[in-house]
Formats: C-alpha cells, sequence, structure tokens
C-alpha cells in the first residue's frame, strides 16, 4: 500500500472499523429505504488507488451483503426484531457503492497522518457509482478540472479579496458574453466572491474561485450567465 | 427539434441560449410568445456549442465541433427577442431549444390571445353588470332610508336625525348577497315610538 492508501485506511479504521462485519436490522440500505425491516452486514472495504496527473485518487468500495426477513407468519418486521422472533430469510444479496478521494501529491499537509476523512482533500468522499470504472472516470474528470483551477490559482489568491455590492437588480450587472478566463463575480460563501472561468459545460460555466481565509481550498462553482456579475465601469 | 428536420432560411421559435431553457419552454404546445425568439437558421453546419451572442456570424468563438461531439448547435440569428435594443445577432442554439416553426407558434398564440381577450371582454361586461346592479340597489336602499326616516320624522320629530342608518351586505335565502338599509334604534326613541303607537290605537279605539 502507498503513503496516501495508509493515511487513509488508517483514518477510516480509526473511526469505522466497528461498521465492517456488523449485522443489524434497518429499514436503511446507505440511501435506499425499504417499507420493512432487513437484515444487513457490512463487509470489509475494499480500496483501490490511482494516481493521476499528481494526484493520489482513492476509490473506496463500501460493501453490504443483506437479505429479507420473516416473522412465524411469514410477514415482514415493520420495527426492529428480536432475533428470536426471525423465522427465515430471503435470498442473500449484495450491494455496493464506490466512492472517490484524491489528494494533491505535494499538496498541503500530506506529511501529517489525516484527523479526518477528508482533510487538505481535493475529492471528498463523492462521484459515488455502483461501478467503479464510473467512479474512477469521474474522479479524473474532476482532476482534470483541477489542473485547470490550480493554473489560474495565483490569479484567484490575488483577486480573492475584490468586493462587489448587491443590487435590487441583479441582472443589470448580467455579462453579455462570457469567455474562459475572464473574471467575473459570483455568489459564493456568504457574498459575492470574484472568480474565474476555467471552463465551459456548454450551457454553464465553471468559476474557480477562492475565499480570502483558504487558499489551499480551490473551489468552483457551475453556473449559468444569469448568475455571473461583472462591476459596472470595471 | 430533431437535428434532420431543421432546414436553413426558416424562422423557428428558439430559447436563447443566454436564457433558462425549461421542459415547458421546450415543449410547443406550452412554450410562451416571450420564452423564445423568433430566429432564423443560418445554416447546418455544426458548432461546437457555447453560450455567446455576437453580431458577425463568423466570430472567432463560434468554432466548428469536432467530429463525434455531443455537445453541438447551429448558428442562428434574430432580432426579435424579448429584451432585445439591437439588431440581428447569431448564436448557437442546440436543436434542442429550437422548439418549432415560429409560424405555427404565432398560429397558437394569436388563438390564444384571442381567446384570452375574449375572456377578458367577458369578465368585463359581467364586472360592468355586476357594478350596475350594485348601483341601482345602493340607491333603492338610501332611497327607502329616506323616505322612513321623513316618515319618523312626522313621528317622533327631531329625534328622527339621531337614528343610525346604515345599507349592508345582507344575504339571501338563495345565497346571494343583495344591499339593503339597516337602522339602530336606541331604546329611549323605540320607547317613545311605542307610546305614540299605543296612543294612537288608543283614539282610533
Amino acid at each position: 500500500m502507498s503513503y496516501f492508501l495508509d493515511r487513509f485506511v488508517a483514518i477510516q479504521d480509526k473511526y469505522y472499523k466497528n461498521y465492517q462485519g456488523n449485522t443489524h436490522h434497518s429499514t436503511w440500505l446507505r440511501n435506499k429505504r425499504f417499507d420493512h425491516m432487513i437484515e444487513l452486514k457490512q463487509l470489509p472495504n475494499t480500496y483501490q488507488e490511482i494516481e493521476y496527473k499528481g494526484h493520489s485518487i482513492i476509490v473506496q468500495g463500501i460493501h453490504y451483503q443483506w437479505c429479507d426477513i420473516f416473522d412465524v407468519n411469514g410477514n415482514h418486521f415493520s420495527s426492529v426484531p428480536r432475533t428470536s422472533e426471525i423465522k427465515s430469510r430471503g435470498d442473500l444479496q449484495f450491494s455496493t457503492i464506490f466512492l472517490a478521494w484524491a489528494w494533491r501529491i505535494d499538496g498541503v499537509g500530506v506529511d501529517k497522518p489525516l484527523n479526518w476523512n477528508s482533510e487538505h482533500a481535493v475529492i471528498c468522499g463523492s462521484h459515488s457509482s455502483d461501478k467503479i470504472e464510473k467512479t474512477i472516470k469521474l474522479a479524473k474528470k474532476r482532476i482534470d478540472l483541477e489542473a485547470k483551477i490550480v493554473a489560474v490559482q495565483d490569479q484567484l489568491i490575488a483577486i480573492a479579496g475584490e468586493r462587489m455590492v448587491y443590487s435590487t437588480n441583479m441582472s443589470a450587472y448580467n455579462p453579455y458574453n462570457a469567455v474562459i478566463n475572464d473574471q467575473v463575480f459570483i455568489q459564493g460563501f456568504g457574498r459575492l466572491r470574484k472568480g474565474i472561468i476555467v471552463e465551459t459545460t456548454g450551457s454553464r460555466f465553471v468559476v474557480a474561485y477562492v475565499t480570502p481565509s483558504n487558499h489551499h481550498d480551490l473551489k468552483y462553482k457551475t453556473l449559468p450567465l444569469s448568475r455571473l456579475y461583472i462591476k459596472e465601469n470595471a | 427539434m430533431k437535428s434532420a428536420d431543421l432546414q436553413i432560411g426558416i424562422k423557428y421559435g428558439v430559447i436563447p441560449s443566454w436564457d433558462y431553457s425549461s421542459q415547458d419552454k421546450k415543449d410547443p404546445a406550452k412554450v410562451q410568445r416571450r420564452a423564445v425568439a423568433n430566429a432564423e437558421l443560418v445554416s447546418l453546419e455544426k458548432y461546437e456549442y457555447k453560450v455567446y451572442r455576437s453580431d458577425n456570424p463568423d466570430d472567432a468563438q463560434f468554432t466548428s465541433a469536432p467530429k463525434g461531439s455531443r455537445s453541438v448547435g447551429y448558428i442562428v440569428k434574430s432580432s426579435d427577442w424579448a429584451g432585445n435594443t439591437q439588431g440581428d445577432i447569431y448564436w448557437i442554439a442546440r436543436a434542442q431549444d429550437i422548439v418549432a416553426e415560429y409560424a405555427t407558434l404565432e398560429t397558437r398564440w394569436t388563438k390564444e390571445e384571442a381567446e384570452e381577450k375574449a375572456r377578458e371582454a367577458q369578465w368585463k361586461a359581467e364586472r360592468e353588470a355586476k357594478e350596475q346592479q350594485e348601483k341601482i340597489e345602493q340607491a333603492n336602499a338610501q332611497r327607502s332610508i329616506d323616505a322612513v326616516k321623513e316618515s319618523l320624522r312626522s313621528i317622533i320629530g327631531n329625534r328622527a336625525d339621531k337614528l343610525d342608518f346604515e345599507i349592508r351586505n345582507r344575504r339571501q335565502e338563495n345565497g346571494e348577497y343583495k344591499l339593503s338599509g339597516a337602522c339602530t334604534i336606541d331604546v329611549r326613541t323605540l320607547q317613545s315610538l311605542i307610546e305614540k303607537v299605543l296612543e294612537a290605537r288608543d283614539m282610533v279605539a
């Protein structure tokens, strides 16, 4: 295992080890809800690490096995049953979800152990999918975008403190056109913040920005033209 | 619309790329007049889709789409869209943002607007009839109040001026409301009125 994976598994084991191998009854299977109780067991997590464009991507697989449980009359339970009440079980089924995490290899704080899962992470357990290839593909796409944001990082830090006041009719401040590398104001973290357009998605613009208090967290938002603003006479 | 159905030179109802696009706007049966531009398709060449408007069809921002690209659009030209203050401009519209031929949309809107106008005229006529009716009721109620007041004056004198008359909306048996006069009378006035009546009855007897 590499350094980044070791570090991630250590924090996972510290906080979530007890969940793995534990059998319990619930109406929930991750974010899916049943109208009756099921019996589920979380299997040991799997991890895969990929190095991509100066980032370490870790794909965490969370696996469950679960089955329906029935009482003496063959009915489902609507509340948590006692073990002795369960008379039969349905077919064993499996459910898997893959999440992506990523750290910049020469990033901030990589020399220290993690205090929490997503400390200084570029990807914080998102791009979830039941197919590992899809999660990896989405994570790589995010890292590609990250490279574009890093390229303008110095400019972002320089403009982070700039301000624009709100107006009653904000649509008057929408730019007529917007292209990559334009500097625009967007709504973010409680006020209008200046950012740079780093990418377009056809109908929307990806605006990168940082807050003055945290230059390491390179943030971005994907917004339509009507949510971009420019200062008058700027 | 489907790319295959598009034809050069035809005027289409097109949702501007810088505006919000929604299912309702894309539906030819629901789209409203101000949601689309009356735009002409300039060419059938596929361009990389982006939100950009220019007064020049050969603008450097309009780049041909790479082969196999899914984010493509067609150049359209229009000066007829909500909020426009300038002449013809060009932009790239996706096939899904080209709603339908403008003429067919125009037919539907004209029909709907005519219906709306007729509906409004009917509402106006009904409102005016109701107002007229109310005016008549108001006048009738006021007339009866005046008549009652005059008669009372002849019986109880100036005390009649101290009575409160008002016009109220009263619910009828059929559920409708009708204006009618009402009077608040204090007990002393009522007493003297009753005395007068009893006196008169005695005189008759």
